[in-house]
């Protein structure tokens, strides 16, 4: 069996360009990430929410990493194949309806060792783009013609799922518990929805 | 309040081809219930919500659930036609203040009349949507969720609230933190569902996925919803964390038995054939159609006494030496689609339990610890 593993390397976050008028920029994501033994990747793009108006657009791509270890220069990001075509990229402008997912496969025979992330955003005639959005990055281990995926369980350590969220979650279920040990000589089945 | 759910498909036609529908085979037959057949539901629905109150059941809810198919593809005069006879026979049969009328909808398709239809008919919305696209698409092949997107924004707008349900395959297991997210920042309660089995006809290397997958979807999803702040139902987890909870507390549920309890769930079939929810799409566990024999009838019949003793013998195996036996009802036994025999566990819900087990483990959260947090304030 194959398996996947699932890393947040953009948490979520909002990136405001709504000053950005007529212009663009490109900025680095992430750079850097490790990638020489997978054999598969994807990213998984998630916008939350945004605003995109006519004639803007945000465009992610992925690109070849050449930074080299200990190396201080500035790295060179490949974002294209040696054909001159993008190794993978996603548009979102105007037309995207928001929120939405996007998975985007990478081909690995086009990034080196290291993988980085761009972001390549204009502007419209009066505006630029505002966007809230998280990307993963999933890794795929075995053979590429293993077809079945499964994501590894990672737990939050245990200060962080002590939030008091999570205790309110627990309490209420412990009420529940509770509630439900009293004797009762006849119920229905707790269900509320069902299993078709 | 105990509810009792009648889960009925007036037809398995679809404006969709979802990649891994178990209707698959019917997703093109037009064939509707017939008003006939729909009335002589209506009366087995209203007679078996009196049968539990006589039984001394209190605070019995009835809860119809339309489902399909796609109901909200079928002419709006049918879909007011059956609502009206639910409701007048409800009405006659003194059962309408204990009834409440669910949809169950691929939400593709919204006219105006149909937002007026669900206000009219105060009908509760549940949206199917996997957030991930690429399995529920047109019958052209294109993607839906940009459009479902759309129409849960129209539901809102229109202050019509609505609760999700995602299929857990291959395509959403990987990606069950996105799709988390998604429901938790639209702040929509959510159920996530298993793939259930179906047709071989389907394209099943495209959606078929182990129980380990399963198994690490629902954990992970399971750690992602205790770290979340919004305030949201996830469903089957919120009911799993009760169950562990009880377990270390040693105490205990009920148990699942539908020879004391009667029936919760009921499947109907476009033909009035009522099913199990465990044994839909098998014609062979038919328990007979509200078309042909009153509900009465139905219950007292050689289907339906077999039908209970399947149960009997599903629970004895799957449960018998299980250590959460106690605090779980062994209704999950009951819901996972796999071949029991003698000492193996329910595949997936097991497991997600000893995960939660693990999880108020690491938390030090004891007997004590967990009395004490029951009675902090609510």
């Amino acid at each position: 069996m194959a398996r996947v593993i699932s890393v947040g390397i953009v948490p979520r976050g909002t990136y405001d360009f709504r000053g950005l008028r007529g212009g663009s920029v490109s900025m680095p994501l992430v750079q850097r990430v490790d990638v020489a033994n997978a054999d598969t990747l994807a990213l998984e793009l998630w916008v939350h929410d945004g605003q995109v108006p006519n004639g803007a657009r945000l465009v992610l791509h992925a690109a070849s990493d050449g930074s080299a270890d200990g190396s201080d220069a500035a790295p060179l990001l490949q974002t294209r194949t040696a054909a001159g075509e993008s190794i993978a990229n996603f548009v979102v402008d105007s037309e995207t309806v928001l929120p939405t997912f996007q998975l985007i496969p990478i081909p690995t025979e086009h990034i080196g060792r290291r993988l980085a992330l761009l972001l390549e955003v204009s502007g419209g005639p009066t505006d630029g783009p505002k966007l809230t959005l998280a990307i993963d990055l999933l890794v795929r281990e075995t053979a590429a013609s293993e077809p079945l995926v499964e994501p590894i369980i990672t737990a939050p350590d245990a200060e962080d799922s002590a939030s008091s969220a999570c205790m309110g979650r627990i309490a209420t279920a412990a009420r529940e518990a509770l509630a439900a040990a009293r004797p009762r000589p006849r119920r229905y089945p707790r269900w509320r929805e069902i299993v078709v | 309040m105990r509810f009792v759910e009648w889960v009925i498909k007036p037809s398995t036609f679809c404006n969709l081809r979802c990649r891994y529908c178990y209707e698959w085979n019917g997703l093109d037959d037009r064939r509707r219930m017939p008003l006939e057949t729909w009335r002589k539901l209506v009366t087995a629905i209203v007679a078996y919500h009196q049968t539990m109150v006589a039984a001394g059941e209190v605070g019995v809810g009835t809860r119809v659930i339309l489902h399909g198919g796609e109901p909200f593809a079928l002419p709006v005069g049918y879909l007011e036609k059956i609502l009206d006879e639910l409701r007048s026979g409800a009405r006659a049969g003194g059962i309408d203040t204990a009834l409440t009328i669910c949809v169950q909808t691929n939400l593709t398709v919204l006219t105006p009349r149909i937002l007026d239809l669900i206000e009219t008919y105060g009908l509760r919305v549940g949206v199917s949507m996997d957030v991930v696209p690429g399995m529920r698409l047109s019958i052209q092949g294109a993607t839906t969720e940009a459009l479902v997107m759309r129409n849960m924004d129209r539901l809102r707008e229109r202050g019509l609230r609505f609760g999700a349900i995602t299929v857990l395959a291959r395509h959403t297991c990987p990606a069950i933190d996105a799709i988390f997210d998604f429901w938790a920042a639209h702040v929509v309660d959510m159920r996530f569902l298993p793939l259930f089995a179906g047709p071989a006809e389907r394209d099943m290397a495209a959606f078929d996925v182990g129980e380990d997958a399963l198994v690490g979807a629902l954990c992970r999803l399971f750690d992602r919803w205790m770290a979340s702040t919004v305030a949201i139902e996830v469903s089957p987890l919120d009911e799993w964390l009760t169950t562990v909870v009880r377990h270390r507390l040693g105490a205990s549920a009920p148990a699942y038995d539908r020879r004391t309890q009667g029936e919760s769930v009921w499947v109907v079939r476009p033909d009035g054939s009522l099913f199990m929810t465990n044994e839909v799409g098998n014609e062979t566990r038919s328990l007979g159609s509200v078309a042909e024999r009153r509900i009465e009838e139905v219950l007292r019949g050689a289907a339906y006494h077999a039908s209970l003793r399947r149960s009997d013998a599903l629970t004895t195996a799957v449960c018998t030496g299980c250590e959460f036996r106690r605090a779980c009802d062994g209704y999950p036994a009951h819901t996972e689609a796999f071949e029991p025999r003698a000492g193996r566990r329910c595949p997936v819900t097991h497991r997600v339990y000893r995960h939660i087990d693990r999880h108020l483990e690491r938390l030090a959260l004891g007997e004590q610890e967990l009395r004490a947090l029951a009675g902090t304030a609510a």
